[in-house]
């Protein structure tokens, strides 16, 4: 009896042992193969990031590369400067073909940080890259549409902005109501009745001169010549469903449309400068008859940008458009990124899945400040 | 009796039960705790960091310090040195500024603004500093732990001992320097 209870104590014993052994046997073995495992692809990540990172700090290729004969993308010169019509290139390009120049199949998000270590607007973006990472401006806007809602949703996207949507004369009360919760509006093709235009001009004009910044399209109110923010609104009459051509007689460094190029507005409006004087910045003229740019230079504004006290406004003809050189809606998306200089919210890459992260720095100049590039890729 | 033969002999067999169930769950708890390590070990696991950050950290400095011209970077510090004429020609870039200050032997400008423009951008656990001429402008007092990285350019046209104003008339090759950025950890 005695003997049986040892035996069964025993077999106890070492089934336990065993088990206890093959545990340990897993564990040593999974520790000591973790560096090999992780050094792999932390190595080939580390590669990748320097790769990346090398690309972006050249000039890239060919040397005056755009978004369509890109080879290298690269938009740092020599002297370690941005190239900011090169970088403003870098932004049309998608992801999924950045990554294929870039030769790598790991996600990657790169912004720039000042030297408080604050997220900097470079041209207007916060950053490039994946998608997952989640960029924002620190600017609180709005967007009030009537018949067209040409940006309504590049302003949802960019800005997170309020949507306002006229529905009958009273829908801009709320707006105006508001008016002091925002920086940045955005107000397209509204033609309000003289009353109701009457009724909110005071409240537009303060809020700008206190330094809002005021977008608009086509006219404030449907009727010629009314006058909002230092300027008088026309419509070209006779011929408004047709097509009209105008030119861009100036570059503007916000407005990414390049000199003598052609937009055909689908709608043709355009200002009069009453008080505005020398800061108004004419960036395009309705052709009219004329052909020679020269010519056009004294024709009718289609857009321009000018201060209001301690704020700005940009006014286009239209922003349904055709851009002979390129896509208007993607370079007035871009145009008005630049133009509202918002700062930007800090960038967060908790929210990316991730099993393994490499963070490259490196440092630049920006006009004339020295930023530095954060460059993240991750598995 | 035989009620209690038959008490001890199941009072034995539970006690043969309980021996037997205290070593399984012992190997159970300690494969559970070893269980643990495993997944803690993987959670914690950190690679350490390359020398490639660095090595282009020390390249940027040398390439941003001799990039961008005194007159245009927005930095108070050295704005206020062009407004009282302290910086004579502001075309410098601030690595030739640095250089022509290290010249005048006026080190204490040149490391101020070695250490304006630069510590806002390095991580505080990364050790760099410039010298010219193995002379030390401005080092971060960081001890060395792990690997130093260097970058050199020269300098043309500065001379320690030989002012601004004769450095600027002579031919700019006749005199050169080393300026050099190094950065550890």
């Amino acid at each position: 009896m005695g003997f049986k209870k040892s035996q069964a104590f025993y077999s106890d014993f070492i089934i336990s042992t065993f088990i206890f052994a093959v545990i340990l046997l897993i564990y040593f073995a999974y520790i000591a193969d973790l560096p090999n495992r992780d050094a792999v692809s932390l190595g080939n990540l580390i590669t990748d990031a320097k790769a990346i990172s090398s690309s972006l700090m050249s000039p890239g290729q060919p040397s005056n590369w755009n978004a369509n004969n890109v080879i290298r993308a690269g938009f740092v010169d020599s002297n370690n400067k941005i190239d900011n019509a090169k970088f403003t290139e870098l932004n049309k390009i998608s992801y999924n073909k950045s990554k294929k120049l870039f030769s790598t199949n790991y996600d990657y998000f790169a912004f720039f940080a000042n030297e408080s270590g604050d997220a900097q607007n470079i041209e207007g973006f916060c950053g490039f890259g994946s998608a997952e990472v989640n960029i924002s401006y620190n600017i609180k806007a709005a967007y009030y549409y009537k018949d067209e809602d040409k940006l309504r949703q590049f302003m949802t996207d960019a800005f997170e902005a309020d949507i306002y949507q006229y529905q009958s004369e009273q829908d801009i009360d709320e707006l105006i109501q508001n008016i002091g919760n925002y920086n940045f509006i955005v107000i397209e093709s509204p033609e309000f009745s003289t009353s109701t235009f009457n009724s909110i001009r005071d409240d537009i004009e303060d809020w700008a001169s206190s330094g809002g910044i005021f977008m608009l399209s086509a006219r404030p109110v449907a009727a010629q010549g009314r006058q909002l923010l230092g300027a008088k609104f026309y419509k070209v009459s006779g011929d408004a469903g047709s097509d009209k051509p105008a030119t861009v007689v100036r570059e503007d460094e916000f407005v990414a449309f390049n000199y003598a190029d052609q937009i055909i507005f689908n709608q043709v409006y355009y200002i009069e400068d009453t008080l505005i004087g020398s800061n108004l910045f004419d960036i395009a003229r309705l052709n009219e008859s004329d052909v020679e740019i020269e010519d056009i230079m004294d024709n009718k504004i289609a857009i321009a940008r000018w201060p209001y006290g301690e704020g700005k406004v940009l006014f286009f003809s239209d922003f349904d458009a055709d851009y002979l050189a390129g896509d208007f809606q993607q370079a007035l998306e871009a145009s008005t990124k630049k133009w509202i200089k918002a700062r930007c919210l800090p960038v967060d890459i908790s929210r990316i899945k991730r099993e393994k992260l490499v963070k490259f720095e490196r440092l630049l100049v920006y006009n004339s400040d020295i930023v530095k590039m954060v460059l993240y890729l991750w598995q | 009796m035989a009620m209690r033969i038959k008490d001890f002999q199941c009072s034995s067999k539970l006690k043969q039960m309980k021996k037997a169930v205290y070593f399984t769950m012992d190997s159970i708890i300690a494969g559970g705790i070893v269980l643990i390590a495993i997944i803690l070990t993987s959670s914690f696991y950190i690679e350490e960091q390359s020398n490639a950050q660095l090595d282009y950290l020390s390249q940027d400095l040398i390439g941003v310090l001799g990039g961008i011209a005194a007159k245009d970077i927005d930095n108070s510090y050295i704005k206020s040195l062009i407004d009282d004429g302290t910086i004579t020609n502001a075309d410098n870039t601030i690595l030739e500024q640095i250089g022509e200050f290290w010249a005048d032997s006026r080190t204490d400008l040149a490391n101020k603004i070695a250490s304006n423009v630069t510590d806002p951008f390095i991580l505080e656990n990364t050790g760099f500093g410039i010298w010219i001429n193995d002379e030390v402008i401005y080092e971060r007092n960081i001890q060395i732990k792990k690997s130093l990285v260097s970058n050199k350019k020269i300098i043309s046209g500065i001379a320690k001992g030989q002012t601004s104003l004769n450095t600027r008339q002579k031919p700019p090759t006749l005199w050169i320097a080393t300026a050099e950025a190094r950065v550890w950890q």
